[in-house]
């Protein structure tokens, strides 16, 4: 039972960390992305290839896992953000099947379906981190510090930059501020979250193959920042912590195996519709006061 | 040089069925401005529909395939009826619509993996299963059907939209949807008919594909999406640019299977897409999209 509740925490805190930073997106900026697993899956196979071969430490894994993070959404970013409007969706849609077949077909590279095994355990500044415990504690460290490193992004002054940009565009480019770049510069940020979510990920399970990166795995990181609640930094993490425990109090129930991962989904489309009729902000969140002309546009 | 040519025909007929995709969807999203993922239910639903009609119900093959066109097209309204009005009457904006939409595709794929299992269903196509020789290319009938539908499909939709009053009216709330409002166009009214029309051509792919390789419950959201590129291609609110848009996809994923191993196809056509919104972001034939309008 105990490593039972050590492994939820450990899969809670990595999860926390994919939700809040696609927040920084989806939340902050307004911009959906469909591919933020095939982020967590970079840094997966980055810090995990970079381990093997190389035989980088954790922090090193880490590093280069934010670094081809950030380098594979800026390359999306780049000509999605400066065409605007919903290019970015579609892009990053692009982007998760693109990045998906090369975990899957890049054989010399990434080994293919059979996936990458025996990924050494992080040893951190001398501590080594080889029991589900100690992984515990490694990822609410690494969870609580992506936290502030987002409460301190949010409240800065490109925090505010980037809501005034979600906010009313026109009126953020009039003030002078450059929009594109603010837009670009929160998805190469948040990417690089994200892929640290992934390193982190491929050292506790020591064992990684493509089948954790779907989209189906993006949206359902989409789901845990949307019904926790955008905008607000709690909210991904009520949003983590709450939805992974689901599966597990399903097992509860006697549902058939065949038929548990479709119930699983039917659960969480369920309540995205739900949610966006009596609570559109998810359980945390602020009501997003709108500009007067996005009220216009919902009018007509 | 044979191959070249059978890719070619290939990339065609899969062309063809994107393009009803694309046609569909980019209908919708240029006239409503939702980004409506829950059509990949739709395109879905008509599989399930003709099947249920033909194996369950019993009825000949055209009946049941025509059927399940009206159905779909029934479900598209309803989506519109009952999820996005409710919604944009609430004050919604449009990522909430965006994300009630993928919930319902989300259910509505899922619900039909419980029901009908994952596995595909094949149903009885008879002679739609002959294969026809044309010099060195070999398709069935039901792939020469699929690329006859498209061409029936694009000139109907471009004539009704151009010689029809209702057509018009769509034409006027895809451009300028207050000014359609100010002339007495009932905007509720013309997005329930987008939305009926965009299904009804669009649901004719998910009947063809199931014909040809059986329904399945997850192959929804890759057409959906895959239609979405193809109209950003070919620029939103063209009706042949939504037509090129589709049967590009089509072809750069076959006939990059001359030189690329197959299982690289789909990389393929995004790489290309992405390199295509660098440097034409309009699309080949779209007018431009502001943010500000999204």
């Amino acid at each position: 039972m105990a490593a039972y509740l050590a492994h939820y925490l450990v899969m809670a805190a990595i999860y926390t960390i994919l939700a809040l930073s696609l927040n920084l997106l989806i939340g902050y900026a307004g911009i959906f992305s469909l591919a933020h697993a095939a982020i967590y899956g970079i840094g997966a196979y980055a810090s995990a290839l970079v381990a093997l071969r190389f035989g980088f430490g954790f922090w090193g894994g880490l590093v280069i896992a934010a670094l081809v993070g950030a380098l594979a959404a800026a390359l999306v970013a780049i000509p999605s953000l400066r065409a605007a409007g919903d290019y970015y969706l579609v892009a990053s849609f692009g982007l998760q099947v693109v990045i998906l077949t090369v975990f899957m077909n890049w054989t010399e590279l990434t080994n293919g379906h059979a996936g990458l095994p025996a990924i050494p355990r992080p040893v951190v500044f001398g501590w080594v981190v080889d029991t589900p415990f100690k992984y515990v504690a490694l990822a609410l460290a690494l969870a609580a510090l992506t936290y502030l490193v987002c409460q301190r992004l949010t409240s800065s002054p490109f925090g505010r930059v980037l809501q005034a940009v979600r906010d009313d565009e026109i009126a953020a480019a009039a003030m002078g501020k450059d929009v594109v770049r603010v837009k670009i510069v929160v998805a190469v940020l948040s990417s690089a979250l994200g892929a640290v979510a992934g390193s982190l990920y491929a050292h506790y399970i020591t064992y990684i193959n493509p089948s954790s990166f779907t989209l189906h795995e993006s949206i359902f990181i989409a789901t845990l920042v949307i019904l926790g609640g955008t905008e607000r930094l709690a909210g991904p993490l009520v949003g983590a912590f709450l939805l992974l425990a689901i599966p597990e109090a399903l097992k509860f129930l006697a549902i058939p195996d065949a038929v548990a991962a479709p119930v699983r989904q039917i659960l969480y489309g369920g309540l995205l519709v739900l949610f966006m009729f009596v609570r559109p902000e998810g359980i945390l969140g602020r009501r997003r006061v709108r500009s007067t002309r996005a009220a216009a546009g919902a009018a007509s | 040089m044979d191959l070249v040519l059978q890719l070619f025909a290939t990339g065609v007929v899969v062309g063809s069925l994107y393009a009803l995709c694309t046609l569909g969807w980019g209908l919708i999203y240029g006239t409503t401005l939702h980004f409506h993922v829950a059509h990949g239910a739709v395109f879905t639903l008509a599989a399930y529909y003709a099947y249920v009609g033909q194996k369950v119900v019993g009825l000949p093959l055209p009946v049941a395939a025509v059927a399940a066109v009206i159905l779909a097209a029934a479900s598209g309204l309803l989506i519109d009826r009952l999820l996005y009005q409710p919604l944009e009457r609430r004050g919604a904006v449009r990522t909430t619509l965006f994300i009630a939409s993928l919930g319902t595709l989300i259910l509505v794929e899922n619900t039909l993996a419980i029901v009908f299992t994952p596995d595909p269903l094949r149903m009885d196509i008879g002679i739609l299963q002959t294969s026809i020789r044309l010099g060195p290319v070999f398709l069935t009938a039901l792939h020469l059907l699929t690329v006859a539908l498209v061409i029936v499909a694009a000139a109907a939709l471009m004539l009704f939209l151009r010689h029809t009053r209702s057509g018009q009216a769509i034409r006027a709330v895809a451009s300028a949807p207050e000014m359609a409002r100010t002339v007495g166009v009932d905007l509720r009214r013309i997005h329930l008919l987008t939305y009926a029309i965009g299904s009804a051509i669009s649901a004719p792919a998910g009947i063809l594909v199931a014909m040809d390789v059986g329904a399945e419950p997850y192959r929804g959201t890759t057409f959906v999406l895959l239609a979405s590129v193809g109209v950003i291609m070919g620029g939103i609110g063209s009706i042949p640019g939504a037509l090129l848009g589709g049967l590009f996809l089509g072809l750069i994923e076959n006939l990059g299977v001359w030189k690329i191993p197959s299982e690289w196809q789909s990389a393929l056509s995004f790489g290309v897409f992405l390199l295509f919104i660098l440097v034409r972001p309009r699309g080949f034939f779209g007018r431009r999209v502001a943010s500000a309008e999204l």
